[in-house]
């Protein structure tokens, strides 16, 4: 008898990667943070890290390694190589880094998901991972359900406007 | 890292925060307004948006960066009818109107509200520690309640795992109008906190 198995939703917190196979959905909600997607659809395995910011500037890592940009990306990446993908096959997808208040708003009077929309793209560069989709920037949250069965991300607004990348 | 006797001083502070912010608010509303769950707590950043309210839930919020001596970032939060019944209460005709539709009334009559709710508990925190702490005038936000609370954490989440929450719950007597308000202190905030509450003893 075939039994049908059910997706697992597993929800990615800030600072977190998480690693995971069909046909289970990768979860997130996001404002000036990034979701980062990397997967290798021939091995079947693929993760989600949501970072909050963009550089480490070399501040040891805790509990977090998704927390910021630099680090997140080389931990995703190594922790796929890790579980069988391999190096020419990983793809990546982005979306978040909205523009989520004004610079006064800021303690740092910069705007934070603009700086971490850079910093991953930078990062991703230097892996040379190929970059395939991106939905970024605006003035709006975002939900974000990535699925392993289809390999998109499904992006979501605060007014339930619904885009698949 | 915070003892449990400090934690216990900072929630009596908090409370005596909340208790003058609640004041105010029953004050310029009207109505009877209570404080139903009020705390501060120590918690990892990843846990605290789910926490304090699901992460995709529509919230109103207004945001607030408070300077001085203390700093941090507060933010008072509304879920969608809540938000109505607020504007409502306030004179506006907003009773067909969607939360997406407000207006500039509807926003200026939110961010007083929250001017009110997070000076008060600034100006209680300034009097009980002896140290200033002034609150930049709120920014309007409707988003959904995880994004927003994202924002409010990035300052501690550059040097920490964990963050010092500050969070009450208002309730109105006659219904409607519940509130979340939360005030994060900067890393370096939390340290003169201490300092101050060490002293006292």
């Amino acid at each position: 008898m075939l039994t049908e198995t059910k997706p697992k939703e597993i929800k990615v917190l800030i600072g977190q990667i998480s690693l995971t196979r069909a046909p289970n959905l990768l979860q997130s909600v996001l404002g000036s943070c990034i979701g980062l997607v990397m997967y290798d659809q021939v091995e079947g395995i693929g993760g989600m890290a949501h970072i909050l910011l963009p550089s480490s500037q070399d501040r040891e890592l805790g509990n977090l390694p998704g927390k910021y940009a630099d680090r997140a990306v080389q931990c995703l990446y190594a922790a796929l190589l890790e579980r069988g993908a391999a190096k020419g096959r990983i793809k990546a997808k982005i979306a978040g880094g909205a523009k989520m208040f004004n610079a006064a708003m800021s303690y740092r009077q910069q705007d934070v998901g603009l700086s971490n929309i850079e910093a991953v793209r930078k990062h991703i560069r230097e892996f040379d991972i190929p970059l395939v989709a991106t939905d970024v920037g605006g003035t709006s949250g975002r939900k974000i359900e990535f699925d392993m069965v289809r390999y998109q991300l499904k992006v979501e607004d605060f007014a339930q406007r619904v885009q698949v990348i | 890292m915070l003892n449990t006797a400090l934690l216990s001083e900072l929630e009596i502070v908090a409370h005596r925060g909340a208790e003058n912010a609640s004041n105010s608010l029953s004050g310029f509303l009207a109505r009877e307004i209570a404080i139903e769950v009020n705390g501060v707590s120590m918690a990892p950043i990843e846990t605290i948006p789910e926490q304090l309210g699901s992460g995709q839930t529509l919230a109103l919020a207004l945001l607030a960066r408070v300077a001085g001596e203390i700093e941090g970032n507060a933010v008072l939060m509304f879920q969608r009818e809540d938000a109505l019944e607020l504007v409502r209460a306030l004179g506006s005709n907003a009773a067909a109107m969607p939360v997406e539709g407000f207006g500039e009334l509807e926003r200026s009559m939110m961010e007083e509200t929250a001017n009110i709710t997070i000076s008060s508990f600034m100006n209680s925190i300034t009097f009980h520690l002896g140290k200033k702490c002034v609150p930049n005038a709120p920014i309007f936000m409707m988003d959904m309640a995880g994004a927003v609370l994202s924002v409010i954490l990035m300052e501690s989440a550059e040097v920490a795992d964990q963050a010092i929450v500050f969070s009450t719950r208002f309730t109105c007597s006659t219904g409607g109008m519940n509130a979340l308000f939360v005030f994060l202190p900067s890393p370096s905030s939390l340290g003169i906190m201490e300092e101050v509450l060490i002293d006292a003893d």
